[in-house]
């Protein structure tokens, strides 16, 4: 018996997208006083909107895509993740390797209600491994949940 | 407690100078030179002279206020000439202590002493210096209050040897390992100070005339310093692996030796997470490798790679990392053949947009180049694309799984399955047009290996044997509550 594969809140959409458009309003400046210094005849107006359009544009799209591919599940012996746009990454994080679980919460996802579950296991590299977006009491029952899966298959975290 | 050896401030004064007084020097000189101020000799001497006396007093002040004591308790320092640090390291988290000595210390009868932690990583406290025989004092005393504190640890003098470098081990691995850093290193410094010292010296200034006055001497120039380079790093390699040993102790492995400077380190079996094999081009052609592992570190979690064999031939080596119980495969799956047509389809895209750049740019160069020039690439490049297919590969059993990647460096990494912390595959969406896509494991302290471009419909079953040991719950136990 599996347990299905959960996709996130759906307000991590939201999130994701305000989160870009920071770099875009950047991206739109620079490109608008290239436009005023360039010797070129484009109307700096023309050039920021464009920017800004376009880069909404394909940033809403890459929003909707990641979320659509954005799928977690507990399986009986770890945390199985699954994301990815262009490159698909699957990853996998046992119980057992698990050393601590923590929730994050920054000022957009307090804003939106949403927190992320981050688990750290002795791969330096592996702690980056976290489920962003999630409602912000799942996020706190999920922490629960791999913390209890992990005390429960403590006793070998292979350092 | 204790204090320092206070004829270190003569080494220490010496290797600050070193260090940053010619730097400074040379800046200062450029600057002068071009603000048109020439000082003399006399203001020079004074100058140096009164660094002399500043570093000496800083260093004098700071060996003064060097205390130390070993108990059983641990190893208690304090240190700081304005900042008073006070330190207490506790004695269990000392795996051991080293001494080390190099060929300016030995001469003024000084050792380094330092104070390791499990892993191959840092040093959790150094002592610069003491006088030889306090030195090795303090590291007797450590392991009569080690074995008295912890008797388990007693009798692992008596090591089981596992590689012993002898002196035509030596030379090979002097003489097959290429450093590239030391290449770094050299075109740093001619790029840096070179342009002052051709300008400035009159040895310079002529050796710059001589290599532009006739560009035919350019190639033995390059020839000149790629050997220079490499001969600098054989050096340097013997230096560091002279007598080099591996030796199995009841908590793990212990390596020593250097010429000049004695280092020894261990490695505690439980810390090992992997090894890797690697050679280069000139070491694969006559049938030698190296050997290292990675650990794990000991408290912070910072993990470290030590060399277990500097070189040698090949079927020793893999005889090595099986005594360290982590023998290595000997025949790898490659990647499919469309994976060749990928990297040689790289390889062309590379060249190709070489040529485009060198098309654009071509103009503003101050040598004239071709258009087409870079597409002489094209056949190297094609080579290289095919090296690297032969030289990717993967073997997973039920207790590891072994990996392998480089163009001209080859590395095969094992991983003892136990070892592996997370899982996960990759693909990109070049992988994917063909089907293929890599596997990857992490392992604690942050190394790992990676399969890449296998054929995509074999990652299932690999994930689920590389999964095959983690400890499995009930998934009704899981379920939300």
């Amino acid at each position: 018996m599996r347990e299905e594969a959960h996709a996130l809140d759906p307000r991590v959409r939201w999130r994701w997208l305000l989160r870009g458009m920071g770099p875009l309003v950047a991206i739109a400046a620079v490109a608008t006083a290239a436009a005023w210094m360039a010797p070129i005849t484009l109307s700096p107006v023309v050039a920021a909107g464009g920017v800004l359009i376009g880069g909404v544009g394909l940033w809403t799209l890459a929003t909707y895509l990641r979320y659509r591919r954005w799928r977690y599940r507990l399986e009986a012996d770890g945390l199985a993740l699954t994301h990815g746009v262009l490159t698909h990454v699957r990853t996998v994080v046992p119980y057992t390797r698990i050393q601590h679980v923590d929730t994050r919460r920054g000022p957009l996802d307090r804003l939106l209600g949403l927190g992320a579950v981050v688990v750290y296991t002795a791969g330096t590299r592996g702690a980056d491994v976290s489920i962003p977006g999630l409602a912000s009491e799942e996020a706190d029952r999920m922490r629960e949940r791999l913390r209890d899966a992990s005390a429960r298959t403590a006793g070998e975290d292979a350092v | 407690m204790r204090e320092l050896a206070l004829r270190s401030v003569i080494y220490r004064t010496g290797t600050r100078l070193a260090s940053v007084g010619v730097i400074t020097v040379i800046g200062l000189r450029q600057l002068l030179v071009a603000a048109d101020i020439d000082p003399g000799p006399t203001v020079w001497a004074a100058a140096v002279g009164v660094a002399v006396i500043i570093s000496g007093a800083i260093e004098l002040a700071a060996v003064r206020r060097v205390r130390f004591a070993l108990t059983p308790a641990g190893l208690q320092l304090e240190q700081g000439v304005i900042r008073r640090d006070a330190r207490r390291i506790p004695l269990h988290r000392i795996q051991r202590v080293d001494i080390a000595q190099s060929l300016p210390l030995r001469l003024l009868d000084l050792a380094t002493v330092r104070f390791r932690s499990a892993g191959g990583g840092g040093a959790e406290a150094e002592l610069r210096h003491l006088r030889r025989a306090d030195a090795v004092a303090l590291a007797e005393r450590f392991d009569t209050i080690a074995q008295e504190t912890r008797p388990e640890t007693a009798g692992t003098d008596e090591g089981e040897r596992l590689f012993q470098l002898d002196r035509g081990g030596l030379l090979r691995a002097g003489v097959y390992g290429v450093d590239l850093r030391v290449l770094g290193g050299i075109t740093a410094a001619v790029s840096t100070v070179g342009p002052g010292v051709a300008e400035q010296t009159t040895l310079g200034a002529a050796l710059l005339r001589w290599i532009t006055a006739d560009l035919t001497v350019l190639p033995g120039v390059v020839v000149l310093v790629l050997v220079g380079a490499w001969g600098v790093g054989a050096i340097r390699r013997m230096v560091r692996f002279a007598g080099f040993t591996v030796e199995r102790t009841a908590e793990g492995y212990r390596y020593s030796g250097g010429f000049g400077a004695r280092y020894q380190g261990t490695i505690p079996a439980e810390k090992l997470q992997s090894v890797q094999l690697v050679d280069s081009p000139v070491s694969r052609r006559f049938g030698y490798a190296g050997l290292t592992a990675q650990t794990a570190g000991g408290v912070d979690g910072a993990g470290g790679s030590t060399t277990v064999v500097p070189l040698a031939p090949v079927g020793e080596v893999r005889a090595v990392a099986a005594a360290l119980g982590v023998p290595s495969a000997t025949r790898l799956r490659r990647p499919p053949l469309r994976a060749r047509q990928r990297y040689r389809i790289r390889a062309t895209a590379l060249v190709a947009g070489l040529t485009v750049v060198v098309a654009l740019v071509g103009g503003w160069l101050p040598v004239v180049v071709p258009w087409w020039a870079p597409l002489g690439l094209v056949a190297p490049g094609l080579w290289l694309a095919g090296l690297q297919w032969r030289h990717r590969g993967y073997h997973l059993d039920r207790a590891r799984l072994t990996t392998r990647t480089g163009v001209l460096r080859r590395r095969t990494t094992v991983v003892p399955l136990e070892k592996v912390q997370t899982v996960r595959s990759r693909s990109t969406p070049l992988q994917r047009r063909r089907t293929l896509a890599s596997v990857g494991v992490d392992t604690a302290g942050g190394a790992g290996a990676t399969a890449i471009d296998i054929d995509a419909r074999a990652v299932g079953a690999l994930i689920d044997t590389l999964r095959g040991p983690f400890v499995r719950l009930d998934p009704l136990s899981l379920a939300q509550r």
